[in-house]
């Protein structure tokens, strides 16, 4: 059976004479085109990548970073007031500085012989900042 | 040096490699796209799309079939890109594309005959769809499994495409036939060849 050939009958057409400068030319154009829009391209994800870390950082910071805990957490945290650490209510911590003399308390009682002294060194000095 | 060996050294960034490609294939390609669109000048446009792809995709290139398919393949998607355009816009008569062959192209052979006019208005009448592989087929002389590689569809897809083509442009040519140019095609008819 003889192939279907009536496309034959099209004619075949070639490019023009001037193809391959054409061709050239316009690559030359791209290359020249391409290469700046290439490295803006870069610029633009480089600034895209930072502004995106930068985000992230404070989302961060925001939402993860500064959580308002409990009470409990805090407590933990700061090692003291365990025995409220059920509570679970949310509460500030709020750091007292009570300056206490000691010699004044131990003065009047020196004494009492049936007093036993359980004395803590806090610190060398005698005036002393105590945190609770 | 063989076209892989070009190829190799486009992908140095070797404008020369790439200008002996372009000489090898010019022809080829703007023959193939001006079979497809029907348009000279659009057919040298978009062959000169395809060269620019073949140069910045260079790197995209793997030498496992032939370096014509993949050229082919460029070509053919760009056009199927153009015809759907097109087919959106505005229509070309034939008149114009005949006016277009006779002015602009650089043809190897007389095409402007009644037979060549209809069947210009056949192929253009058919799908993009069934006229690549049937142009691939019957104008390019590529095998099936060749242009399953081209259009990227199974070779049984292919098959059908062609089949189902053929038997279409075949219709619009007996449609034809009733026309002016009736003669010429009663004669192919005769000897078997439609």
């Amino acid at each position: 059976m003889e192939e279907f050939n009536l496309l034959e009958k099209l004619g075949k057409v070639k490019a023009p004479p001037d193809f391959e400068r054409r061709v050239m030319d316009r690559l030359a154009h791209l290359k020249r085109t391409k290469a700046p829009a290439a490295l803006f391209g870069l610029r633009l994800s480089l600034a895209g990548a930072l502004t995106a870390l930068v985000i992230g950082f404070l989302l961060v910071n925001i939402f993860v970073l500064q959580k308002p805990g409990t009470l409990a957490d805090q407590s933990q945290e700061s090692g003291l007031d365990r025995s409220a650490g059920n509570s679970g209510l949310k509460a500030e911590v709020i750091r007292v500085m009570e300056p206490l003399n000691y010699s004044q308390e131990f003065r009047g009682l020196a004494s009492d012989r049936g007093a036993i002294y359980i004395l803590e060194n806090v610190s060398d000095k005698t005036y002393q900042e105590i945190r609770y | 040096m063989d076209e892989q060996e070009l190829m190799s050294r486009v992908q140095e960034g070797d404008e020369a490699a790439f200008a002996r490609i372009v000489s090898l294939y010019k022809d080829r390609i703007v023959n193939f796209l001006y079979q497809l669109t029907g348009e000279y000048e659009r057919a040298v446009d978009l062959s000169q799309e395809t060269f620019m792809r073949v140069y910045f995709k260079a790197d995209k290139y793997k030498p496992v079939g032939a370096f014509s398919s993949w050229v082919y393949t460029i070509a053919a998607n760009l056009a199927k890109t153009d015809l759907k355009k097109r087919r959106r816009s505005i229509v070309v008569s034939l008149e114009d594309i005949q006016n277009d062959l006779q002015a602009g192209s650089f043809s190897e052979d007389a095409p402007d005959t009644g037979l060549a006019r209809n069947l210009r208005q056949a192929l253009d009448r058919l799908s993009p769809r069934y006229r690549l592989p049937v142009i691939l087929k019957d104008v390019e002389g590529y095998s099936q499994e060749e242009i399953a590689l081209i259009i990227k569809k199974p070779v049984g897809t292919v098959k059908a495409r062609i089949s189902r083509g053929r038997h279409m442009l075949k219709r619009y040519l007996e449609k034809a036939v009733s026309g002016s140019d009736g003669p010429a095609l009663a004669k192919e008819f005769e000897n078997g060849r439609v």
